[in-house]
């Protein structure tokens, strides 16, 4: 072909020269750049069928979880174990007998506090968006509302997920550090508005004495005097307790409700299990609500001046 | 039927039949008495039907056949690729296709008609081809190739990774993310555990040899990229999906639970058999090599 052009003059040798060796790099390249399924690094030079005689004594290296092509495979293994967990245990039935059932306080009944997700995230070591989280939660339901007293192994599995682990643990010990003084007095300090109130609770008959002075005396509307009655009433033991208060500050209102806070708090001093009949009666949450500042521009907190059309 | 004993008798040393047990086996096989036998005409009462076809009702003691749910997962006979009969891919329903005007004219060769509005598909190729397909995992397991099930609907989670954990293999069984293959350094070098000695290296990431794909129609993404990356693709094609998009079609019923899971018990079954044959052919060169070496220490 090229000896057919130069004796035609049409090109030069050079240029002949030129695109023969491009041919031939073309060529090569393309021999190089084939790629097989695997990563590995083929040796360029034997010919297709050598390569795969050669290669079948070969060991690989092959990734070891099996949901390696899922992505993000340690959740997901996660997901497949908790699974498989499920259904091991799926026929469960609990071995309480009747007499001993425990239901349990209505805290622990339905609600199975998990960690949250960084908490999880850390505890797992494995990257999680929320609604990877939410998923693992849904598994971790499933397990535990199986009947009880849940299996072991489930148990097991479940503990490292549970949030306030450790605080659960002491808490029954009793670290919270309000106890009774020597003379059997509980304090407690409950604040509304500009109100704050010092409230001393001991067992006694039934005396309330607010900056000592008794309670219809310092309380003339019948609704203050129930606000400072409310916490014993609710658990239903006025004739059992003494109540002493140092109250000052804010108005009536004020100082009634700051009372009936510093009283319940120092009942839960007394017993704790009171917590939820108190919370149900209002005593346990301090009302953050305090008079809103007034703004520049406007008549009061809230009422703007009349606006004119002019 | 003839009897053993029967057969015996029709291999003398002479090469030919005696008379005699010709004609009582020609009585045997025939379905037209021989006019030597008086068979006792019909009488003109009626016959009770009930009584007729007693014979044909099974006793009560006999245990129910099996419902679909439970054929697959119960099944008496193991399911490997050498028991697979036609007979079995139609208890699975394999053979049901879908409506006729969702058809894809691709699938033609495989269709062996229609019935009440819906394709049917015929088995006998669906056996051909999955028998073919058994022998690619086979061969491919032999070799030490990395082995994907790939089926995302949600009925499938449980099948598919039973599958791979029977062979070795691989599964993704929620979504296919896009960039397994194609971007492999971001969606799955970021999960990789880094080096102890080089921590800044990129991860070493890995692909698989051949896929097997469960419901090809809403992973499109996934076979794309095996086709980028030339990785054979073996997959369950419905009437309404074209055969030719993948390597090794395989034609049955996407949609039944229990068809799918007898197709994918089957080609991992195999692929397990060449990854056992491989481990064998390793141990036995293993034990080559050793012996060799003993012989020249000696």
């Amino acid at each position: 072909m090229s000896s057919f052009l130069l004796r035609r003059g049409l090109f030069t040798s050079s240029v002949i020269a030129n695109t023969a060796s491009k041919n031939l790099t073309a060529r090569s390249a393309v021999i190089q750049t084939v790629r097989f399924a695997s990563t590995r690094q083929q040796p360029q030079q034997q010919p297709f069928q050598q390569q795969q005689q050669d290669n079948i004594y070969e060991v690989r290296e092959k990734p070891q979880s099996l949901s390696y092509f899922t992505g993000n495979y340690k959740y997901n293994d996660l997901l497949i174990e908790l699974d498989a967990l499920h259904k091991t245990f799926a026929d469960w039935q609990g071995e309480t007998t009747l007499g001993e059932q425990d239901i349990g306080t209505p805290d622990q009944q339905q609600s199975n506090a998990w960690k949250l997700r960084d908490k999880m995230e850390q505890m797992l070591e494995i990257p999680l968006k929320t609604s990877q989280w939410r998923k693992i939660v849904l598994h971790l339901n499933t397990l535990a509302s199986l009947p009880k007293p849940l299996p072991a192994p489930v148990e097991e599995v479940l503990r490292p997920y549970r949030r306030y682990d450790q605080q659960q643990q002491t808490g029954s010990t009793g670290s919270s550090s309000k106890t009774l003084d020597a003379l059997g007095r509980a304090y407690a300090v409950g604040r509304r508005k500009e109100s704050s109130a010092r409230c001393w609770v001991v067992e006694g008959d039934g005396q309330v004495l607010i900056n000592g002075v008794s309670i219809n005396d310092y309380f003339q509307r019948p609704v203050d005097r129930d606000e400072v009655n409310l916490p014993l009433e609710a658990i239903e033991s006025k004739d059992k307790y003494n109540v002493w208060a140092l109250v000052n500050g804010g108005g009536s209102t004020g100082q009634a409700q700051a009372i009936k806070l510093g009283v319940g708090r120092a009942l839960l001093t007394h017993n704790p299990e009171l917590k939820p009949i108190l919370r149900k009666a209002g005593c346990i949450t301090r009302d953050p609500r305090v008079v809103e500042r007034k703004k520049e521009g406007q008549r009061k907190a809230r009422a703007k001046y009349t606006w004119y059309v002019t | 039927m003839a009897s053993r004993a029967m057969l015996k008798k029709l291999v003398p040393c002479t090469g030919r039949v005696s008379h005699n047990v010709q004609k009582s086996t020609l009585r045997a096989f025939s379905t037209v008495k021989p006019s030597q036998q008086q068979q006792e005409p019909i009488k003109n009462e009626q016959v009770n039907p009930a009584e007729a076809l007693k014979d044909l009702v099974p006793p009560s003691n006999v245990e129910l056949k099996k419902p679909i749910w439970r054929s697959v997962a119960e099944a008496a006979e193991p399911i490997t690729p050498y028991n697979m009969s036609i007979g079995r891919l139609l208890a699975a329903g394999l053979h049901l296709g879908h409506s006729t005007s969702l058809w894809e004219p691709a699938t033609l060769p495989f269709i062996f008609g229609t019935r009440e509005g819906i394709s049917i598909i015929n088995l006998e190729h669906t056996l051909v081809y999955l028998r073919r397909a058994c022998n690619v995992a086979r061969e491919v397991a032999y070799r030490g190739g990395n082995i994907l099930f790939v089926g995302t609907r949600p009925g499938f989670q449980d099948l598919t990774v039973d599958a791979a954990r029977r062979c070795e293999g691989y599964h993704v069984s929620a979504k296919w993310i896009p960039g397994t293959l194609t971007n492999a350094q971001q969606v799955l070098g970021r999960h990789a555990t880094p080096d102890p000695n080089d921590p800044g290296r990129a991860a070493e990431t890995f692909k698989p040899d051949l896929i097997v794909l469960l419901n090809p129609l809403e992973n499109n993404i996934a076979l794309s990229e095996a086709q980028l990356n030339m990785i054979p693709v073996i997959a369950i094609t419905d009437t309404d999906y074209d055969p030719r998009r993948v390597t090794y079609p395989i034609p049955a019923n996407d949609d039944s639970i229990r068809g799918v899971e007898l197709v994918a018990k089957v080609i991992s079954t195999a692929a397990k058999d060449g990854m056992l044959r491989r481990k064998q052919l390793l141990d036995k060169k293993d034990k080559e090599s050793r012996f060799i070496r003993g012989e020249r220490q000696l």
